[in-house]
């Protein structure tokens, strides 16, 4: 039953974004990835070869639409290694329990402000780095990504208040 | 050994992370190179179908500004039917036929952009025209404005084209007024602005002049506007000018493009290819 919700949310998150944020862009620098939520709320519990691999798959999934294969893939694959680390690296002081989910809800606005935004950095830094491919115009990429950053961490908790306020 | 498997059991997280993070640059690096699998781009039949279906319904809240376009377009036609009909009857008494032949060396095939980005550093166009169509990679994009790009791969229904709004895009071309050769690079920033390369210093040029193709490559036709000239810099260490144009084309608006077909590429090969041969 939870794996098919899984399964449900991530095309649910993939059709969102490519088709209707995809052309989402505040004053033509800050964009929204929103589907990257869906690698967020995937449960603590997982096994991280199998998140790798989800990861990966939502990645090139993604990228086949935006035509930068391997991009999305990449930033994914190094979102999902690193948040066992920073999920640890936060941890509330009774570390986690069996049944607690990484939505607000459960955690807590400070825990999930915290956790959403590192992760999200990770994924938008690496994400605009490596599509601009040079460190040229480095103040330019840095800008979208911090003015991205900031957008994508806005929408996912605007999310959980409105789609996940009944768990 | 024992030790190196447990050296690896105990980082194995870590190295299965490296594998994918390689696969992932082999597939940036790869796709980086200009031309690649179609499978692996938005021609891929799913994701362009998947695309022609927004546009099916997004189409529609565009249809008052795509008739203001289309009659647009009309008038101007129009007016250049009747000043290409003089302009026939001029060649025809002078008998000469060197512009008309040009003409007839290309073939427009139109084709409706389905997919469009404007604001990264590599943007690529979806086209709903494919091999079927008689597309093929390499062959040049223009709208009725301006220069768009060159298609870059294609399946045989869709084709995803490299905008000019490209940071690896360059376009031969040259100042109409005075015929000489420069270089089109878009400049990374600004969707309506390009910038003009490889103009000297010496060169006369003014602010409203136009920049069209120069015809080199065959890619596009010559004579095609890109841009008009905004802004003339004079760098002191640099013995080219800085020019920035705006773009003709609006990218921001694409509805309708025009593939651009050379009817007599397979000449132009051959010829190009004795040459090389001969060297």
């Amino acid at each position: 039953m939870n794996n098919l919700s899984q399964v449900i949310s991530f095309f649910i998150y993939l059709v969102l974004q490519v088709v209707f944020i995809r052309h989402w862009a505040l004053f033509d620098v800050a964009f929204c990835f929103i589907y990257i939520s869906f690698l967020l709320f995937l449960p603590f519990s997982m096994n991280l070869f199998l998140m790798m691999l989800i990861g990966f798959v939502t990645g090139i999934t993604v990228d086949l639409f935006y035509d930068t294969l391997g991009v999305h893939a990449f930033s994914c694959v190094l979102l999902t290694y690193m948040r066992p680390y920073l999920a640890n690296l936060i941890k509330p002081s009774g570390g986690y329990e069996a049944n607690m989910k990484p939505y607000l809800s459960f955690m807590g606005f400070r825990w999930f402000l915290t956790y959403t935004v590192l992760l999200t950095t990770i994924h938008h830094l690496s994400l605009f780095f490596l599509e601009a491919w040079s460190m040229n115009l480095l103040f330019f990429t840095l800008s979208k990504a911090i003015l991205s950053i900031v957008f994508t961490s806005f929408v996912i908790v605007l999310f959980q208040y409105i789609f996940y306020k009944e768990n | 050994m024992r030790q190196l498997f447990l050296f690896l059991y105990r980082y194995r997280f870590f190295f299965t992370f490296l594998a994918w993070e390689f696969v992932c640059t082999w597939l940036i690096i790869r796709n980086n190179a200009y031309q690649s699998a179609a499978a692996f781009t938005s021609s891929n039949q799913l994701v362009a179908y998947i695309y022609d279906i927004r546009n099916y319904f997004t189409s529609y809240i565009a249809l008052p500004r795509m008739n203001d376009e289309l009659a647009q377009e009309n008038k101007k036609l129009y007016e250049q039917v009747a000043f290409l009909k003089k302009e026939i009857e001029v060649l025809e008494m002078n008998k000469a036929k060197q512009n008309a032949d040009f003409l007839a060396n290309y073939e427009y095939i139109p084709a409706k952009v389905i997919n469009n980005s404007l604001l990264r550093t590599k943007n690529y166009l979806t086209i709903n025209k494919g091999r079927k169509d008689g597309i093929e990679e390499g062959m040049g994009v223009v709208s009725n404005s301006g220069i768009i790009g060159k298609v870059k791969a294609c399946t045989d229904n869709y084709s995803t084209v490299i905008s000019l709004l490209h940071e690896n895009i360059q376009v031969a071309s040259r100042i109409k007024k005075n015929n000489i050769i420069c270089t089109t690079k878009w400049d990374l920033l600004d969707y309506r602005e390009a910038n003009v390369l490889e103009i000297g210093r010496h060169v006369n040029l003014s602010v409203g002049d136009t920049i069209v193709a120069s015809g080199f490559s065959e890619v596009y036709p010559e004579n095609y506007p890109i841009g008009i000239v905004k802004t003339i810099n004079y760098p002191k260490s640099n013995s080219f000018l800085e020019v920035k144009i705006r773009l003709t084309a609006d990218f921001a608006s694409l509805t309708y493009v025009y593939v651009i077909k050379n009817k007599k590429q397979n000449e132009i090969d051959k010829l190009e290819k004795a040459i090389k041969e001969d060297k």
